[in-house]
């Protein structure tokens, strides 16, 4: 399982995702494959990076 | 004469026909190429392309012809491993299976009887900017390589191996400068001890060789196997090696190929890369890769450079027939009473697996999702079937899963099993990684075999021997003519 965050090009607010565990906190610019613009996460115009939530929490029932 | 991809290219031409050849000009760092690829799978076409004259990645008509959706058809890719293409589906899979377990050593031969060095460049010349890079997807980073690499592993206790495997390398709009996301854990690890070396690693993108190369790239070697012993067999024949330009007889590239890059992983050097629509019609979150410095690029006369439309039907046999294989070698010692296996397009060959049984054991739905789970742990669902549902007909099988499976007992969903959530969650990123965010980690098994254990009815057929004896050819004529006969016309 490979968690990811969307996000926002401030830019061109083009949207697209990236590895959680690598680009999230490292410190390392982001890349917009729209507009080639670089930008570090907290700059951006928007971030998703819900988690799903657990099946007893209201989440998806998956286990029987 | 050598199997070599224009020889496979021949073949098709006068074997099957299913080449087109675009004359008219295309930019496929513009999407071109994948619109008119896709605009021919939603006709249900599935020819392989050759497009005559692309642009590179400055616009310019490339040298290189642009070659794609070879592997769009289960038919090319039997012709391909030497399968008469009338049996595409398991005589295809036992095939690769029968393929992945032989070896053949290779055949060194001088580079001045290298097709592959016939041109040469080298220093300011080598701008991969050349090659008609394609970018196939609205939300990629950019235009990206998809062709197999070679690496070489275990230098530093003995003499090594070569590795070879798909890996996608990103263009960085640098003449020299490419950035490269490898897949597999025998090429990560590769990089990694280069890495703890501190030494350069060489890696050279194959971009073009036969189809069976390709394919038998993808046959599962233990860490210490030569690759290139293993496509030995996949082309029924000694691959031919020659020197590498940058490193001579330290590192030995395919000497048919088509083009090579030549290049290195400088330890340290990382890059952005991704996003990338992948093999399961996802696309990869971006991400930090190693830097690939191209050292040479290095090309036979009227070379073409191929290319995989990923996450269409180009890349679903890839994904497929290593399953299918695989599975058949891993699973027939234990499982006896094992029919077929299939992954299907459904899943772009990716997530599921169909399996179907002579004679099905109670329990034994499970414990064989068990041992399929261990063997490829990216697939998410095994759909166990009776040997009278044709695995490679979908239609047949969601029947079995509609009439015969018990949603009560017959669905066994955990993420215990091999690459499920749980042991995911245990050991930080799971294999999932590198094809697509799914972001599932538990693994189903559906029991879609005819109940045992009290009466229950029976799949409705025409008697067998009727079937055989009555011939629809006998009492209808052929359909062109049937209008004719039927007096429309």
């Amino acid at each position: 399982m490979e968690r990811i965050f969307w996000a926002e090009c401030p830019h061109c607010r083009g949207r697209f995702y990236c590895n959680h565990g690598e680009m999230r906190h490292a410190g390392v610019e982001l890349e917009c494959p729209f507009c080639a613009a670089k930008f570090l996460p907290e700059q951006a115009a928007a971030l998703d990076e819900r988690t799903e939530a657990p099946a007893d929490a209201g989440g998806r029932e998956r286990t029987k | 004469m050598v199997n070599d991809l224009r020889a496979f290219l021949d073949k098709v031409r006068r074997d099957t026909g299913d080449l087109v050849e675009v004359e008219r000009s295309v930019r496929p760092a513009e999407f071109e190429a994948t619109a008119l690829l896709k605009q021919l799978e939603e006709r249900k076409e599935y020819p392989a392309v050759l497009f005559r004259n692309p642009r590179d990645m400055y616009g310019k008509p490339s040298r290189f012809p642009l070659l794609s959706n070879m592997y769009a058809t289960r038919e090319r890719c039997a012709l391909a491993l030497g399968v008469d293409p009338a049996t595409p589906n398991y005589e295809t899979s036992l095939a690769f299976g029968r393929k992945s377990r032989a070896k053949i050593a290779p055949l060194v031969v001088d580079s001045d009887q290298a097709p592959v060095h016939q041109t040469v460049w080298q220093g300011t010349e080598a701008d991969v900017g050349r090659l008609p890079i394609v970018k196939h997807f609205a939300m990629d980073m950019g235009p990206t390589l998809t062709m197999t690499h070679v690496m070489r592993g275990g230098v530093e206790n003995s003499e090594g191996f070569y590795n070879v495997s798909f890996a996608k390398t990103f263009y960085k709009k640098k003449p020299d400068v490419m950035v490269v996301s490898l897949h597999t854990r025998d090429m990560s690890r590769i990089v990694k001890e280069a890495q703890q070396r501190g030494e350069p690693l060489p890696i050279v993108n194959i971009l073009g060789h036969h189809p069976a190369f390709h394919l038998g790239s993808l046959a599962r070697n233990p860490w210490g196997a030569d690759d290139y012993e293993t496509l030995g067999a996949f082309l029924e024949e000694p691959l031919r090696l020659t020197p590498s330009v940058t490193w001579g007889e330290k590192f030995m590239v395919p000497a048919d190929a088509e083009i090579l890059v030549e290049g290195e992983i400088v330890p340290g050097e990382r890059d952005v890369c991704d996003p990338f629509g992948e093999v399961a019609r996802l696309y990869q979150g971006q991400c930090m890769r190693p830097v690939f410095r191209v050292k040479a690029i290095t090309f036979r006369k009227g070379a073409i450079m191929q290319d995989i439309f990923s996450g269409f039907r180009d890349s679903f046999p890839l994904g497929a027939l290593v399953k299918e294989g695989v599975l058949e070698n891993a699973l027939r010692p234990h499982i006896p009473n094992l029919h077929q296996i299939h992954s299907p397009d459904s899943c772009c060959g990716v997530y599921a697996v169909y399996v179907s049984l002579r004679d099905a054991k109670d329990g034994q739905a499970q414990e064989l999702g068990k041992r399929i789970f261990e063997a490829f742990s990216i697939l998410q669902c095994v759909v166990v079937v009776d040997a009278h549902i044709d695995v490679f007909n979908e239609e047949q099988v969601l029947w079995a899963v509609h009439t015969y499976a018990s949603f009560a007992k017959g669905v066994h969903t955990r993420g215990d099993w091999p690459g499920g959530r749980a042991v995911q969650h245990a050991g930080g990123a799971g294999p999932q990684a590198g094809f697509g965010a799914t972001n599932w980690g538990s693994k189903v098994v559906i029991d879609a075999t005819r109940p045992r254990d009290f009466a229950f009815g029976s799949r409705s057929e025409v008697p067998d021997e009727v079937m055989k004896r009555v011939r629809l050819e006998d009492y209808l004529p052929e359909p062109g003519r049937r209008r004719i006969a039927a007096g429309v016309e």
